[in-house]
């Protein structure tokens, strides 16, 4: 029997890919975190059933694209969503290798350690608070239009800084 | 389409601020171009990598282990534990069945308003299911019946705006509008609705409660409510009784009681004109 702390460990190690597929797939951080919460709930009531000698990244991933179709069979009738093609294809993208972006993950604490103190402080409020642009720009005395393009700005330096260190650059 | 361009489009569908062309469009890219699909989904990463690395939490919902089975309370308890645990794990206890609110039936525009820049309205229809707290807002000649996650039914009625509750609790904040209230046997607990000026909890029995012109008018056709007036007395009122809350002339918030001033007709009697019962109060 699977005790909860085996659980934990894996969730842990492989939840950014749950996640990273959820916010590829509906496009929205609130409907993946919507999603994300009937994924873990699911996992959490199946992992009884979950077979070892498969990696829990692929179960994981197969249980996020279910609920997610479900989802998109919801929402279909009246927004925008992906395709099941496009979301088939995505899950695929998340899982045909050992670990696509392991490497990326170790990369991104130095990368924002190197980031400007102002800069660290926009990503504490907006992923550390949760805290929305509107509300960011109260605090920093900046527009909400202003700060959305702050933040974009950021992760773009963060994937830059990511890839450089990947090909072999420094800092 | 040029680099930059493609950046921006992903940038802006992640964040959920794409419009529907551009979610077209992603579609589209996705399916064709093995690149800008390998872009996304690294991208979608970076997110959630970020997000992890700086810790985000998201709450368990208060009192979503209160009053469960062994077998729930142990299932919390694990789902508590994953959460602490995992930063970024959302887990509100769910049990079966599901919970959430249930759109039993609308008419007329039905709105399930977006929770932050970037989400849009959506058309709320029979058969979907809400699963987080969420706003609601109907038009002026529309109507939605919602069953809660408690059993509760509840019935915004037309040009109103309210929060629901759709995790654990039970919950509904009315804004402005109509709402009526049916907390029968079938029901888990009380239902507990509040309007900017007061708070009303309804444990078995129909209420209405009308918001408008800063004051609440509650009326309670069957069982009893107890009526506690924001940061002040609590009043209980029975069947038949009409309470409205509203400030007087020096600006302090006050309830006037009365009975009813109207009665729906028995189907077995003479329906004829509903005698006024005693002092009423006009609202």
């Amino acid at each position: 029997m699977k005790d909860r702390q085996r659980f934990l460990a894996l969730y842990e190690e492989h939840g950014p890919q749950v996640r990273g597929f959820l916010l590829a797939a509906t496009g929205c951080p609130h409907q993946a975190d919507d999603l994300q919460q009937n994924v873990a709930r699911v996992l959490l009531e199946k992992f009884a059933d979950y077979d070892e000698t498969r990696p829990f990244r692929c179960w994981a991933l197969g249980i996020a694209r279910l609920e997610t179709l479900k989802w998109r069979q919801r929402l279909a009738r009246r927004r925008e969503v992906l395709s099941i093609e496009a979301i088939d294809l995505l899950q695929a993208a998340c899982q045909d290798e050992a670990d696509p972006f392991a490497e990326r993950r170790e990369r991104l604490p130095a990368c924002v350690a190197a980031l400007p103190e102002q800069s660290r402080r926009l990503l504490s409020l907006r992923y550390e608070r949760g805290l929305a642009a509107k509300e960011i720009a109260g605090t920093v005395g900046r527009t909400a239009a202003a700060v959305d393009m702050a933040l974009s700005r950021i992760r773009r330096l963060l994937r830059d800084c990511i890839n450089r260190k990947l090909n072999g650059g420094g800092s | 389409m040029t680099a930059d361009r493609r950046e921006r489009l992903i940038e802006d569908y992640l964040q959920g601020r794409a419009t529907a062309a551009e979610i077209r469009a992603i579609d589209a890219l996705v399916r064709d171009d093995d690149r800008f699909r390998s872009t996304l989904a690294m991208a979608a990463h970076d997110e959630a990598a970020l997000e992890q690395l700086c810790g985000r939490r998201v709450p368990i919902a208060k009192g979503a282990t209160e009053g469960r089975g062994i077998r729930g309370g142990l299932l919390a308890a694990v789902a508590a534990g994953v959460a602490m645990a995992v930063g970024w794990l959302w887990l509100a206890g769910r049990t079966q069945p599901p919970i959430g609110c249930q759109v039993v039936e609308t008419r007329g525009s039905v709105l399930l308003l977006a929770r932050g820049p970037g989400e849009e309205a959506s058309p709320l229809l029979a058969g979907d299911v809400i699963e987080t707290d969420r706003r609601i807002r109907t038009g002026p000649w529309a109507a939605v019946a919602l069953r809660l996650a408690n059993g509760t039914r509840l019935q915004i009625d037309r040009a109103s705006e309210a929060t629901v509750a759709c995790g654990a609790q039970t919950r509904v904040e009315l804004i402005k509008g109509t709402a009526f209230v049916t907390c029968d046997r079938n029901a888990a607990g009380s239902a507990v609705l509040t309007t900017p000026q007061a708070s009303i909890e309804l444990t078995r029995g129909v209420a209405s409660v009308v918001v408008d012109d800063d004051r609440t008018v509650v009326e309670v056709a069957a069982g009893e409510t107890t009526l506690t007036v924001l940061g002040g007395e609590t009043t209980r009122i029975a069947a038949g009784q009409v309470a409205v809350v509203e400030k007087d002339d020096g600006g302090a918030v006050r309830v006037r009681q009365g009975r009813l001033a109207w009665q729906l007709p028995d189907a077995a009697a003479d329906p004829g004109p509903a005698v006024d019962p005693g002092p009423a109060v006009d609202p």
